[in-house]
């Protein structure tokens, strides 16, 4: 497969993940799960960030983020902010994320989620909004659990070349 | 030889660091501007365009339910429905009468007083496309917007009671908060003696703090409250909670009092968007 087509394909699967991602963002849930709410779209940049770094990295996070700001009525640039940040730190480590074993990799995602949530706490804070604390444990914790799932359904669809390949 | 090919076999990310700085930046900006004034309305408008179609096809499963219920649903039950519906109107249509009379009555001790009338308000059916966006603040999405003559700051009613206000309208969607949301306040009275508070949202869909109720005060459970109309943005009159807590601690200044929102706030499909006269 050439690399040309390899990327189109590539970008295809991003939209099509993308757009349910957003979807499972937007759908409604029971009043009981709505605290246990998965961030979708940060772990898709994640994997993104990590397996195919040069065609996705900030400018997408950037984007999304945007829209994320708008589906969930939060301050804009909020999401956006957040996003680009975590999206920095995975895109710049990718080559040692990649190499981590699973459990390891686990253990960074935990510290991504943290890190995303205390972020979007903080912007909350300083806007002025009372949040509660425990409200965010809940998406942490869901979004950690699917990580493996999502992941490997993720890795079926996007097509990589490994740099060994391509030397 | 060696570094050089090690250099081409990692594959690096054009100006990363950079893009950082910028899209950061560009954040910020954004972040300042969208609480200080309204420049943004058309970047949010733009992205909200762009995902109503999303937010619809959400809605397709329940709509789709919706009406096999409608189809499925035996003749018997229907005619039950019926049946009831037909005495709850008539119940109903009794208690309107009385109504009437006593909207006359008003109108007419209002023109003795030479004040306005403000009864009969109009209303308009809207469908909530989304709800608890956002866990942390209690705000719902309805399937009106600028298009439709919907304004930042208009009333939201159910069918028993006050749910809330718009807070952002795009062109076709809006987004309203809920009165439960823990910054939302809202003047009202008791109906019974006309005694003037404040209700505040705390983030629970099934109860409202009502602070400052000095300890002397004259309150019950089952209190009604009612919308005072005193900050302007909603009308007099219309029922909001009831009072279903006092705790009374004399060595504080004010009673303990919470309150039961009357509309069911986190069960509602259908709202109505009070029109202005």
């Amino acid at each position: 497969m050439s690399k040309d087509k390899q990327n189109n394909t590539n970008r295809m699967v991003a939209l099509v993940m993308g757009i349910i991602g957003l979807t499972l963002t937007i759908i409604p849930v029971p009043q009981a799960f709505v605290h246990f709410k998965p961030n979708w779209i940060l772990l898709l940049l994640i994997f993104l960030s990590i397996n195919l770094p040069k065609q996705f990295n900030l400018g997408y996070a950037f984007v999304f983020g945007l829209i994320i700001d708008v589906i969930k009525g939060a301050f804009l640039g909020q999401h956006a902010l957040t996003l680009t940040v975590i999206i920095f730190i995975t895109t710049k480590y990718h080559l040692q994320l990649r190499i981590f074993p699973k459990l390891q990799l686990m253990a960074i995602i935990m510290m991504f989620l943290v890190l995303y949530h205390f972020i979007l706490f903080w912007i909350n804070g300083v806007a002025g909004i009372s949040t509660e604390i425990q409200d965010y444990w809940g998406p942490m914790i869901t979004s950690w659990i699917i990580w493996p799932i999502t992941y490997e359904i993720m890795s079926r669809y996007f097509v990589y070349a490994t740099p060994k390949k391509e030397v | 030889m060696v570094a050089e090919k090690d250099n081409q076999r990692r594959p690096r990310i054009p100006a990363l660091n950079t893009k950082l700085i910028i899209f950061v930046v560009l954040s910020f900006i954004l972040l300042i501007n969208d609480q200080r004034n309204n420049y943004l309305s058309i970047l949010r408008n733009s992205i909200a365009i762009a995902i109503y179609p999303l937010q619809s096809a959400v809605e397709i499963p329940s709509r789709l339910t919706d009406w096999f219920d409608l189809r499925i649903k035996s003749k018997e039950i229907l005619i039950k429905e019926n049946q009831n519906l037909l005495s709850q109107q008539k119940i109903n249509s009794s208690i309107l009468q009385r109504y009437e009379s006593l909207e006359q009555e008003n109108e007419r001790l209002k023109q003795i007083l030479n004040a306005a009338s403000n009864l009969d308000n109009k209303v308009e059916i809207t469908r909530i496309i989304s709800v608890n966006v956002n866990p942390y603040r209690h705000t719902i999405v309805i399937d009106k917007g600028e298009r439709d003559g919907v304004y930042e700051g208009q009333v939201l009613l159910d069918a028993d009671g006050v749910i809330g206000q718009i807070l952002h309208t795009n062109f076709l969607t809006s987004e309203a908060i809920l009165i439960s949301d823990s910054d939302h306040a809202l003047p009202v009275e008791i109906n019974r003696n006309g005694l003037r508070t404040i209700v505040l949202g705390n983030g629970s869909y099934t109860k409202l703090d009502v602070p400052y109720i000095p300890n002397n005060a004259d309150i019950e459970i089952g209190d009604l409250l009612v919308t005072s109309g005193l900050g302007g943005k909603f009308p007099s009159g219309y029922p909001v909670a009831k009072v279903d807590f006092i705790e009374s601690d004399l060595s504080e200044q004010f009673y303990k009092v919470s309150a039961k929102p009357i509309a069911y706030l986190n069960q509602v499909r259908e709202v109505m968007l009070l029109q202005p006269e």
